[in-house]
């Protein structure tokens, strides 16, 4: 899968451009879920090593209904004043879409591929680039300076009208 | 004694739902079902039987043991002591693989008899999750710097807070 920076910079990318206003924790909302699919990694590991590796873990993570349950979850270990756990968790959800598209751009085993609709396991890949391609950091990269041009032009396009 | 949060109740309730979900789904339907040309099998299977998996389109991993070029077919000889042919040309090179190297591949098995069969490979791939790991350890840094610039934790709400008010 594409590294966590790739990840973290497409999520930063993502919160500049829903969240023009500035608003730090919920900007930080969509850049926790553009990173929070992949907390499964650790546990698999840990569940590999202890004989537990046949729980698909991964696969229900990387997934829609994986997504919705992450979010609302990270959601809830989250306190805004301003904004209710819904809305916190729609945040998350923004961050975690993030995530499974810069996946699906990964050329995996369609066979073991990502399952989007899990429990139905229905392969998704868009089968464009090996998961180790050393080049993704530049991808995020490219996001973000397109994100902040982008950006830039809108905010621009506001002041302008008003 | 201070109640938590109904909220993280409720978010840690249907975490543990879905954890029994993905154990349960993992136990009662363990194996993927392919809407690929390629049916992913598990080598050891294949060389149990060979038979049922003549001519069949087969994804895969192993680990290699050895690579004998005899132009103008590379043998990639596998832990499992299966023979993985790769067809070399002007444009394909001998595969630059060294023992121990964990690969996933693509192939269609091919059985000379009931013991004896080879896996033509129509593509394959170096697993390396270490470098990946590598690659990741700079982005989890500037996560946990980013998210603790904006976040900290209260411990009295058991939940992550904003250091100061927001913007909006």
């Amino acid at each position: 899968m594409p590294d966590v920076l790739t990840h973290l910079m497409v999520g930063i990318s993502v919160a500049l451009l829903v969240r023009r206003d500035d608003n730090r924790p919920q900007q930080m909302l969509i850049i926790l879920g553009a990173l929070l699919i992949d907390i499964e990694r650790p546990i698999t590991w840990l569940l590999e090593l202890t004989d537990f590796g046949w729980i698909e873990l991964t696969s229900a993570s990387h997934s829609i209904l994986g997504a919705v349950i992450l979010s609302y979850f990270a959601a809830a270990c989250i306190h805004l004043e301003d904004t209710e756990l819904r809305n916190r968790a729609i945040l998350i959800f923004i961050g975690c879409l993030s995530h499974l598209i810069l996946d699906l751009v990964m050329y995996p085993w369609p066979e073991i591929g990502l399952y989007l609709l899990y429990p139905l396991k229905i392969p998704f890949s868009f089968n464009l680039l090996w998961p180790d391609f050393p080049y993704y950091p530049l991808f995020g990269v490219v996001t973000l300076t397109l994100a902040l041009i982008a950006r830039r032009i809108v905010i621009y396009r506001t002041r302008a009208d008003s | 004694m201070k109640r938590i949060r109904p909220e993280l109740v409720k978010g840690v309730s249907v975490l543990v739902l879905f954890l029994m979900l993905t154990i349960t789904i993992s136990i009662i339907h363990p194996i993927p079902i392919s809407q690929s040309e390629y049916k992913h099998v598990d080598l050891d299977r294949v060389s149990l039987n060979p038979l049922p998996f003549d001519e069949l389109n087969i994804s895969s991993s192993a680990i290699v043991e050895s690579v004998i070029v005899i132009w103008p077919i590379a043998h990639v000889i596998t832990m499992e002591e299966v023979d993985l042919q790769i067809r070399l040309g002007v444009s394909v090179p001998p595969p630059e693989l060294t023992q121990g190297d964990r690969i996933s591949f693509r192939g269609t098995v091919r059985t000379i008899n009931e013991s004896i069969y080879i896996v033509q490979l129509h593509e394959f791939y170096i697993l390396d999750s270490s470098s990946s790991i590598i690659r990741s350890i700079p982005g989890i840094f500037l996560f946990a710097v980013i998210f603790f610039f904006v976040y900290t934790i209260d411990f009295k709400r058991l939940a992550f807070v904003p250091r100061r008010k927001t913007n909006a």
